[in-house]
């Protein structure tokens, strides 16, 4: 007997069929109805696959249990459903028979009832297969999880409640310039040395009741020696029942850069606008007393020209052209400052004869002065020099006419000029009233005039002239000047 | 009528059962059961035409098999006599496509002229462009495998064409 018919002939729940090589059923056990897939009667003489479909297919497999080639099939735990929607479990073991009287073998089919074991194993798979997609469900939320946090662009740093890093990023490990290994373990507060980032409980005892904290500025010197400035929000998370904290940082370094460099345009913006304001104001101020002097002198001359006599006729039309004058004087010059400002004025060098464009300009200016008093020291006469001549007789223009304005008329003015380096230097000097101390640091202030020029007649744009039109050349000048001793004013203009 | 064996083989959860039941029984659930050891469905199948003969009729017996898990594989006698298997994986589980290969090898190894069919299920799951790079991206042994097929037990889609696929390169390849 074959060993496995010992084995499961001591199993309950088991029933056969014995077929014949063309699988119809020569005999079989009272119970079999029940393992058959169309519960009903098992017919003997009738085709076995007609009540068990898992013999279909099967039949080149059975025929080489027939001829004796193969010992045995089992087939475990197959499932069939029976009338009351239960499911039927059973395992299948096909094995040959001999038959010597008809010289023949013929098959037994034991069908063994395992629906209470499959039943349980299938309960236990479930939940084995249920745990496995949690299982993996969690582990690629996890990757996922670990993957925003390893690419985030902003730094994350996870600290312990007392300050000790236990997570950090790769932007975090950027930002700082160091190495996860020399992060983890150490206090955060280590690496930024601000107050903000000490134990956070410690210096933000109610992050512990609103969970988040935001702008958090610091600043954090980088081992390269680069000075950053960092934004953290820090909030606070319970994990199995301590507290950590979760430090999201971003270097706004080029942001607050950015602001600064803003708020300095800004400021000169409002700089800017309070000078044109100013400028606006004292222009009109500077019109206004020539205007006034007009209208009075014209108003007098038209209502008493009958009762007037011809002295102060004289004198009143004198006045008014003075008036004309210096409005016109002080339209030259604002004229010249617009034109500095609005970069109109460029250098423009050309080879002059500097004596001849002494005398000239010497000539001009002492029209209206019958004494000649400008002793002129020229150092450059024998050569042609490469000058830009209308600067330089904005800048002698100017400084000559202060030096002849503020010296009595009995005192020299001298005019120096002579070759230093790469440049002509000039020299004005004279014995007037000289500058007062305080006054020295406005030198260049549109309008502003010393406080010591008495009724001297001026508008206070001169020097500024004179600074717009030196910057613009690229050369420098020095003014030493004492009250009551006069001013010397020493202008190097390059050559190139 | 021609009966034929065929048998659904994956890992474990990719949607076997529920191919069948959709195909056998035109219904879907949600609800994930284990398979344990095998269940045996038949369905008809109508071909139009098969070696010459018109309107043929095969009677299909269907083999669910327990899905192969890393503690337990699937059993190979439970493919004997198997004349085609719908090899399935789960199109958002990497890992049952990465399967595949594994799978048609054990078929193969005690069927050697059957044939095969892959069905990525649950394509419900995913959209059309993501599927369509998904199918390129994964290089299958086109010789030896008649067809893919993305499917959804859910939806129904491609669930008819793998049987009706299968059924008929069986019978081409049978006559």
């Amino acid at each position: 007997m074959n060993h496995l018919f010992g084995k499961i002939l001591g199993v309950q729940s088991l029933e056969f069929i014995e077929i014949d090589r063309k699988f119809n059923i020569l005999d079989h056990s009272p119970g079999i109805n029940r393992f058959a897939e169309h519960p009903g009667e098992v017919q003997v003489g009738q085709d076995s696959r007609i009540y068990f479909p898992e013999l279909i297919g099967l039949e080149d497999i059975l025929s080489t249990l027939f001829a004796g080639h193969q010992e045995q099939l089992e087939l475990m735990a197959i499932c069939r459903e029976t009338a009351s929607g239960e499911p039927l479990y059973f395992n299948f073991y096909a094995i040959p028979k001999t038959d010597e009287l008809i010289e023949n073998y013929h098959l037994v089919i034991f069908f063994q009832d395992v629906t209470q074991q499959s039943v349980l194993e299938r309960k236990y798979v479930q939940i084995t297969n249920d745990l496995t997609l949690v299982n993996r469900n969690l582990s690629v939320y996890k990757n996922y999880l670990q993957y925003i946090i390893k690419y985030m662009a902003d730094a994350l740093f996870v600290t312990n409640a007392s300050g000790i890093i236990e997570e950090c990023n790769h932007a975090a490990q950027n930002l700082l310039e160091i190495s996860e290994d020399r992060l983890i373990d150490q206090p955060i507060y280590q690496f930024f040395k601000d107050v903000k980032l000490l134990p956070v409980q410690n210096y933000f005892p109610e992050l512990l009741t609103i969970q988040t904290i935001n702008n958090l500025e610091v600043s954090y010197k980088k081992p390269s020696g680069l000075n950053l400035t960092v934004l953290f929000n820090c909030s606070l998370i319970k994990i199995d029942n301590e507290n950590k904290f979760v430090y999201i940082g971003r270097d706004i370094t080029e942001r607050k850069r950015l602001e600064k460099e803003m708020e300095i345009a800004l400021q000169k913006e409002r700089e800017l606008n309070e000078l044109k304001s100013n400028f606006l104001s004292m222009t009109s101020h500077e019109f206004r007393n020539p205007l006034t002097v007009i209208l009075s002198a014209a108003e007098l001359l038209q209502f008493n020209l009958q009762n007037v006599s011809e002295p102060k006729t004289s004198k009143y039309i004198e006045q008014i052209h003075k008036s004309v004058e210096n409005l016109l004087e002080l339209l030259d010059n604002l004229l010249i400052l617009g034109k500095a400002d609005s970069n109109k004025l460029v250098v423009q060098r050309k080879l002059i004869n500097l004596a001849d464009f002494c005398d000239d300009l010497l000539e001009n200016l002492e029209l209206s002065s019958p004494i000649r008093r400008i002793s002129l020291v020229n150092q450059c006469e024998d050569n042609l020099w490469p000058i830009d001549e209308k600067l330089l007789e904005h800048i002698l223009n100017n400084l000559l006419s202060n030096a002849l304005k503020y010296s009595p008329n009995q005192t020299p003015v001298y005019l120096r000029l002579y070759p230093e380096d790469n440049a002509v230097c000039l020299e004005v000097e004279d014995q007037g009233i000289g500058i007062p101390l305080e006054d020295q640091k406005h030198l260049f202030e549109l309008f502003h005039r010393g406080k010591n020029v008495g009724k001297i007649p001026g508008n206070g744009l001169g020097l500024a002239i004179v600074k717009k039109s030196v910057d613009i050349y690229g050369g420098s000048f020095t003014v030493s000047s004492q009250e009551g001793v006069g001013t010397i004013v020493k202008v190097n203009l390059p050559l190139t | 009528m021609i009966s034929k064996k065929i048998c659904l083989v994956g890992d474990f959860n990719v949607g076997k059962t529920s191919l069948i039941r959709r195909f056998v029984d035109r219904q879907f659930s949600d609800q994930y059961l284990s398979t344990v050891g095998v269940k045996i469905s038949r369905k008809n199948v109508d071909l139009e035409e098969v070696g010459g003969k018109k309107n043929v009729q095969v009677q299909l017996l269907i083999w669910d098999l327990e899905g192969s898990t890393k503690f337990k594989a699937i059993a190979p006698t439970y493919l004997q006599g198997s004349k085609g298997v719908i090899i399935v994986a789960d199109l958002t589980r990497s890992e049952t496509i990465e399967h595949i290969q594994d799978h048609i090898k054990l078929f193969l190894s005690m069927n050697p002229k059957g044939q095969i069919i892959v069905a990525l299920n649950k394509s419900d799951l995913l959209d059309e462009v993501k599927i369509a790079k998904m199918m390129a991206s994964y290089q299958l042994d086109s010789e030896k495998i008649s067809a893919i097929y993305n499917t959804s037990a859910k939806t129904g889609k491609n669930v008819d064409e793998i049987f009706q696929t299968l059924t008929a390169k069986i019978m081409e390849t049978s006559e």
